[in-house]
């Protein structure tokens, strides 16, 4: 089954000083042949790397295939930011986002981050929260 | 129906021949058409190839056969529908391409995982929780 994998397990299996557990639990997350990317995902990881890692980094993230983006994500991701305040959370922006296209697509996301389960609560997000391997 | 997905690097699999009856002739080497009713299926993959061509070929057909080449495959009935089935396509070419590259991306990944795992390379990034405070507007 298709599922988002977030940025926050790619930022840990491809981080200097990422413990050996944890990037053997990410490095099996992403080379899950039904894993996806989303274009938020790609610019908060490929945003943040450094000019002499970029090349791998960016070959690395091209293996993996994009959902599509929505047209609509602006306004419906503001929505969901809406009825998260509602509910008295307040994710940030990008997880927003990401959480958006999980939900157009209905897909997964595997997550470390926890504010996707607060989204989830006002949402039908499925999300696969993760603890890190220690 | 199918998947709404994008995948990057992938051409457009569906061939301008489509329906015809003819192959092409590019600098003397003649390109036949897709065979239809056996399960020998040519493959379009990748490869860049000099070509002088007659000025009376379309650009757009030409591009297709200047960027692509075609191979033949062998596959069994049984390992064909099984291939059909995993893709969700019906065209039996397309199918193969995909699986194909699928595949690759996959082999692809793995080594790259594989050095980052070995130590090989990493990136300096900040962990996620700092990416992900930098626009805290409304935390005070």
């Amino acid at each position: 089954m298709a599922v988002i994998i977030d940025s926050s397990v790619w930022v840990d299996c491809v981080r200097t000083g990422s413990p050996e557990p944890v990037r053997r639990q990410t490095k099996a997350i992403i080379m899950d042949p039904d894993s996806f990317l989303c274009e938020p995902v790609l610019f908060e990881l490929l945003r943040a790397v450094p000019k002499r890692d970029r090349a791998r980094t960016e070959a690395l993230v091209a293996t993996v295939p994009i959902l599509s983006t929505p047209a609509d994500l602006w306004t419906s991701a503001r929505i969901l930011g809406q009825k998260c305040i509602d509910a008295g959370s307040l994710p940030p922006g990008i997880d927003l986002l990401i959480a958006q296209i999980g939900l157009h697509h209905k897909v997964p996301i595997t997550t470390f981050d926890s504010h996707f389960q607060q989204i989830a609560k006002v949402s039908s997000l499925q999300v696969n929260f993760l603890m890190r391997a220690k | 129906m199918r998947s709404p997905l994008v995948h990057r690097s992938r051409k457009d699999s569906s061939s301008p021949f489509s329906g015809s009856t003819t192959g092409l002739i590019v600098s003397g080497r003649y390109f036949p058409r897709t065979t239809r009713g056996t399960n020998h299926i040519s493959l379009i993959i990748s490869a860049a190839s000099p070509a002088v061509v007659s000025c009376f070929v379309d650009t757009d057909v030409l591009q297709y056969y200047i960027s692509t080449m075609k191979v033949t495959v062998e596959v069994s009935d049984e390992e064909l529908k099984d291939i059909l089935k995993a893709t969700r396509e019906k065209r039996k070419g397309a199918a193969i391409r995909q699986l194909a590259l699928e595949a690759l991306m996959l082999k692809k990944r793995r080594e790259l995982l594989d050095e980052v795992e070995a130590g090989k390379w990493s990136v300096d990034l900040p962990p996620i929780e700092r990416l992900r405070e930098d626009r805290n507007l409304w935390r005070s």
